[in-house]
């Protein structure tokens, strides 16, 4: 009997933890691009706009570079967690981070950027100081363009199929997610599931984009 | 005495600022036509702008000194403002856009205190639940005022804070701006295009001109100083009353052609 729920549940764990890991790096690097004068924060958005137009594979490629067990960043994360990142649920979550960035940080820059500098120079007449201002102010008055580019991410990294499969991997119950689940469902002739599988996953893109669109919409 | 001393340049793209003033105990107004560098003057001084040179004094404090690098932050200047349109965090209520400018209040409960007993000081104690967005704007601008005082000012900044309301809610708002002046003892510095304004409010009076100072009138010589004011000032203030009354007429009038529209699409 097959555990039709595993790809699913897995899924949804390691595009949520992709959703939180990529919201706190995406709005805060969002903040910094649209409300500070530091240097190369152009750069910074540059690069994190990369997974958008790198091919997928291309993008799992360079992680799993980046990543292996002889990278630097492999090694310390291998000495800390005594496991391997590549080819474990943790590394489909860093490679679904990754691939979700743009889409949060951009949606959240364009948020920032719009709320008007004069309720933050408000803001400062009241006494707040800069990092209470951004999270008391910017943040509150741009949630619904964060929340979009959250739900955005989410969807992003619940579909994410290359840049996972050269991070972390297709093991049954550990690192195949819903996409590479459908693969090897069709692969393996097995169409019900395959079908099954996506459909579900249809459902929740579907609710992820309706929930944009009323983010989107709903007036202020 | 004087509580507030200013001395300041700075240069814009097609505008130079260049004033040095001083400012007594009680309500200054800070007094010309619009493009005489008021508005900027008062950036300058609660540091939302920073001037190219200069210096600013405050009871003793310097909180600008471009010549010893001097910059406090704005949050440090201990100085309340006023914006023209208000500028209340439109996603919190009214109580709470006075409660988080509430300084020297430790507990949460206190600083609530305190903001409830400047609503009700200002007249707007009821509105305390209310988002900014469902008020009026005199409502808007007593909130403005109890929030501009919540942090025990040094120095009040009021930017024409009055200049968007109606005639009788401006002239209740008047009153209210000088009580709370004189109830909490404290500088403040009025900017206003308008005579009237000007002559009801003013203990001293600040005339500025194309970015300078042309004329600092001491208590007691406000009145004849707005009367003898040039033939070219008294047509610009007639000028702004007339463009107030036709923004009002035209407002109107929009209102009506889209009822008009609205119908003509019905039928």
């Amino acid at each position: 009997m097959v555990d039709w729920s595993d790809p699913l549940l897995l899924s949804l764990r390691v595009s949520l933890l992709a959703t939180a890991l990529t919201g706190i790096v995406g709005v805060g690097g969002a903040w910094v691009i649209a409300r500070t004068s530091l240097p190369g924060r152009r750069v910074l958005e540059v690069v994190a706009t990369l997974p958008i137009v790198l091919p997928p594979t291309v993008l799992g490629y360079y992680l799993l570079v980046a990543l292996g067990r002889t990278s630097p960043i492999g090694r310390v994360w291998e000495s800390v967690f005594g496991q391997p990142l590549v080819f474990t649920w943790q590394g489909a979550v860093v490679a679904a981070s990754i691939a979700s960035l743009p889409y949060c940080l951009r949606t959240a820059r364009a948020a920032i950027s719009e709320v008007d500098v004069r309720y933050e120079q408000a803001a400062r007449t009241m006494g707040l100081p800069e990092w209470r201002i951004a999270l008391q102010v910017t943040l509150p008055l741009a949630r619904r363009g964060i929340l979009a580019g959250l739900a955005l991410a989410f969807a992003r990294a619940l579909g994410d199929f290359g840049a996972t499969l050269m991070v972390a991997g297709n093991i049954p119950g550990r690192t195949r997610t819903m996409p590479i689940a459908i693969y090897d469902a069709v692969q393996a002739g097995n169409d019900a599931r395959a079908l099954y599988l996506s459909v579900v996953l249809s459902l929740v893109a579907v609710s992820v984009l309706a929930a944009v669109t009323l983010l989107e919409r709903r007036p202020a | 005495m004087s509580a507030l001393a200013v001395s300041l340049r700075h240069r814009l793209e097609r505008f130079e600022l260049d004033v040095r003033f001083e400012v007594p105990v009680g309500l200054t107004v800070l007094f010309g036509p619009s493009g005489a560098g008021k508005s900027l003057t008062l950036a300058l001084v609660a540091g939302l702008r920073r001037a190219d040179a200069g210096r600013v004094e405050l009871s003793g404090r310097t909180l600008f000194d471009s010549e010893r690098g001097v910059d406090l932050p704005t949050r440090q200047r201990r100085v309340g403002f006023v914006f023209q349109d208000a500028l209340l965090l439109p996603h919190r209520s009214v109580l709470d856009n006075v409660a988080l400018a509430v300084r020297d209040e430790r507990s949460r409960r206190s600083r609530r205190a305190r903001a409830h007993a400047l609503l009700e000081e200002v007249g707007a104690v009821e509105l305390a639940p209310a988002r900014p967005s469902t008020l009026s704007g005199g409502q808007r601008q007593r909130v403005a005022l109890a929030r501009a005082l919540a942090g025990s000012p040094d120095l009040l900044l009021l930017d024409e804070p009055l200049s968007a309301l109606d005639d009788p809610v401006r002239e209740r708002l008047r009153r209210l701006v000088r009580e709370v002046v004189e109830s909490h003892r404290v500088p403040a510095l009025f900017v206003t295009h308008d005579r009237d304004e000007a002559a009801v409010l003013a203990d001293a009076l600040v005339r500025l001109r194309a970015g300078r100072v042309e004329e600092v009138v001491e208590r007691g010589g406000v009145g004849e100083a707005l009367a003898r004011s040039s033939g070219a000032e008294r047509e610009l203030a007639a000028a702004h009353a007339r463009i107030r009354e036709l923004e009002r007429a035209l407002a109107d009038a929009g209102r009506a052609t889209s009822v008009v529209e609205r119908r003509a699409h019905a039928e």
